[in-house]
């Protein structure tokens, strides 16, 4: 069965491009544009992995990261953190609220594409 | 009632040789007497003031501002006030001038510094904003492209390929670009704390040398390294001195066709020289003020080949700065480049204080506590007489490790010289400062008991704590500079 990634970001066109990319490479996507939106599907649909932006609408995702987190029903949840913020004290932070990874936009598919083999197990 | 001050010989002479401005002016305005302190302030002979009209308004009893336009000098601002006073036998007034116009300069210059600091902060907070927007729109642009490159969206040509990777490239660069300004805003604003460790700098360069060796070797370049034998030891930040190295002999590669590519490093009394260098295609005078300033590219090359962003020099620059260091650039055109920086060596003494100035900076900023140590042989010169050069050294390195061996978190830390070990450890409480001097003190002595030195050396120690003692770093670090030779 295909591995079910979680895409959140709230750039509809970045949504297409890595919604293709993913599919290409054999998986299941769905997909969230805001916080809170994110953090309703993960608990509901249980995804294998959550790409999920930073700064995002209602819930930014420091908060949606760390609710799972700290969430005994969904800590297991891989989630990697893909941001355009790209200073140390953010990677900093991605870790403090338990983040498994941390890409930079914009990315090196071949980056990503390994972070999430990696992770997804 | 007005004193009669012209009799009183003292009092003469301490208003002649006053460092103040003292003028005395009757009740017509005329100048009856002016020390030599006025004659200076206003810029004018003692003849020249005496009988004058004074020219200013009397102040009454407020202490006025005047401006004083001097004869040579740009004008002068003083305080004045007034006294009544009985002068040879008539009524006048006496006044004191005094000089505020150094004072009023630094005011002026404090004031013209703040609002520089203010442009700055408000300039580097856009730069970060603005790249991080830029970002965005950068990423769906870089993965639309990739993904028509690689076939996700149908065939493509190979001539359409070609154009699309060398939009790619030119992606990579314009991010490249926003990561030097975000860097360079970075450094500028004083987000950067230097991670700074006692380091040798030779180590430093071969680092940046092998991760280039490949690119000098493709090129066919001859590489020419000139280092001291001894070790050059030096305090810095390792990762943006590599990165200095990395920038500069980059820069020297690319620029340079056949012949050699320089690296050496100068251990003088009181600096690190390093050098990078080239057989290359030069930079001509008239470009030359202009090497570290930001997007200033010479002698760019029509052709393949990543292309550069116009900021390493100047985040280079900004690096050496920080460290109190200097950078400069010898260069003539066809003949090659020379990069020269300059790293200031601590003597220990300094190093100390850079250590606890850092400590200090680290443990205010995460308001933490910061403890503080300088274990060290007492009657030091006594020792020296006694022990040779060596003994001593042996002794302190096994100091060192025991003491070493009590470090307990990853911040901790441990610097020695040839009679002191200085320890610092963060967020250590202030109130296991005299267990820990008690501990340690006793471990060093069970050691030259154990050598049977315990007759001849004697260990002392001094301790200094945050917030114990202060939070200022002077403070500290008088609390334990005794111990240090």
């Amino acid at each position: 069965m295909a591995k079910k990634i979680l895409l959140v970001d709230d750039e509809p066109h970045i949504i297409t491009m890595l919604e293709n990319r993913m599919k290409h490479e054999g998986y299941e996507v769905i997909t969230a544009s805001d916080g809170q939106q994110a953090l309703l599907r993960a608990q509901k649909e249980k995804p294998d992995l959550i790409i999920l932006d930073l700064m995002l609408p209602k819930l930014d995702g420091y908060k949606v990261c760390r609710m799972l987190k700290f969430d005994e029903k969904y800590k297991h949840i891989p989630i990697i953190m893909l941001s355009a913020r790209a200073q140390e004290a953010d990677k900093k932070m991605g870790e403090t609220v338990g983040a498994d990874g941390y890409v930079t936009k914009p990315f090196e598919p071949q980056v990503l594409l390994g972070k999430i083999k990696d992770l997804i197990k | 009632m007005p004193s009669k001050i012209s009799k009183d010989l003292n009092l003469l002479t301490f208003i002649e040789t006053n460092l103040e401005a003292i003028v005395v002016v009757d009740k017509s305005g005329l100048v009856l007497f002016a020390n030599p302190a006025a004659s200076r302030l206003f810029d004018r002979e003692k003849k020249e003031l005496i009988g004058k009209p004074f020219g200013f308004p009397l102040p009454g009893d407020r202490i006025v501002e005047i401006n004083i336009p001097g004869k040579n000098k740009e004008v002068g601002i003083a305080q004045m006030q007034q006294m009544p006073i009985e002068w040879q036998g008539r009524r006048a007034v006496i006044l004191l001038i005094h000089d505020i116009s150094e004072l009023k300069k630094t005011e002026m210059l404090k004031a013209a510094m703040d609002e520089r600091r203010r442009i700055d902060r408000i300039k580097n907070e856009f730069i970060s904003n603005v790249s991080h927007e830029l970002r965005t729109p950068l990423t769906s642009v870089r993965e639309g492209i990739s993904q028509i490159l690689e076939g996700f969206l149908g065939k493509t040509t190979q001539k359409q390929k070609e154009f699309l990777s060398m939009c790619l490239e030119d992606i990579d660069r314009l991010s490249r670009i926003i990561d030097g300004l975000l860097d360079i805003s970075r450094i500028e604003s004083g987000k950067i704390i230097l991670k700074k460790e006692t380091l040798d700098i030779v180590e430093l360069a071969r680092s940046a040398v092998s991760s280039l060796s490949v690119k000098i070797k493709n090129k066919g370049l001859e590489l020419i390294e000139d280092f001291p034998k001894e070790k050059t030891e030096i305090y810095v930040d390792r990762d943006r001195i590599i990165e200095v190295f990395i920038n500069l002999l980059g820069n020297a590669i690319k620029f340079t066709d056949k012949g050699q590519i320089g690296v050496s490093v100068k251990n003088k009394a009181k600096l690190v020289e390093c050098i990078v260098s080239d057989t290359g295609r030069g930079i001509a005078k008239k470009d030359l003020p202009r090497v570290f300033s930001r997007f200033q590219q010479f002698g760019r090359v029509f052709g393949p080949g990543e292309k550069g962003t116009g900021l390493g020099l100047s985040i280079v620059k900004s690096i050496i700065e920080l460290h109190k260091g200097q950078i400069r650039v010898e260069s003539k055109l066809d003949k090659g480049t020379k990069f020269i920086f300059t790293l200031f060596k601590y003597t220990s003494r300094e190093l100390f204080r850079q250590y606890i100035v850092d400590g200090l900076r680290e443990a205010v900023h995460n308001d933490e506590p910061l403890s503080i140590f300088v274990f060290y042989i007492e009657d030091f010169a006594a020792v020296k007489k006694e022990f040779d050069t060596k003994r001593i050294s042996l002794l302190m390195n096994k100091f060192y490790e025991i003491i070493g061996g009590h470090l307990r978190r990853q911040a901790d830390l441990a610097v020695k010289d040839d009679s002191a070990i200085l320890l610092v450890l963060p967020v250590t409480k202030n109130e296991y400062i005299d267990s820990i001097q008690t501990r340690l003190t006793q471990a060093l002595e069970e050691y030259l008991s154990k050598e049977g030195l315990d007759k001849k050396i004697r260990i002392g120690c001094k301790t200094a704590g945050f917030p114990r003692d202060g939070s200022n770093s002077d403070v500290l670090f008088d609390k334990i500079k005794e111990a240090i030779n």
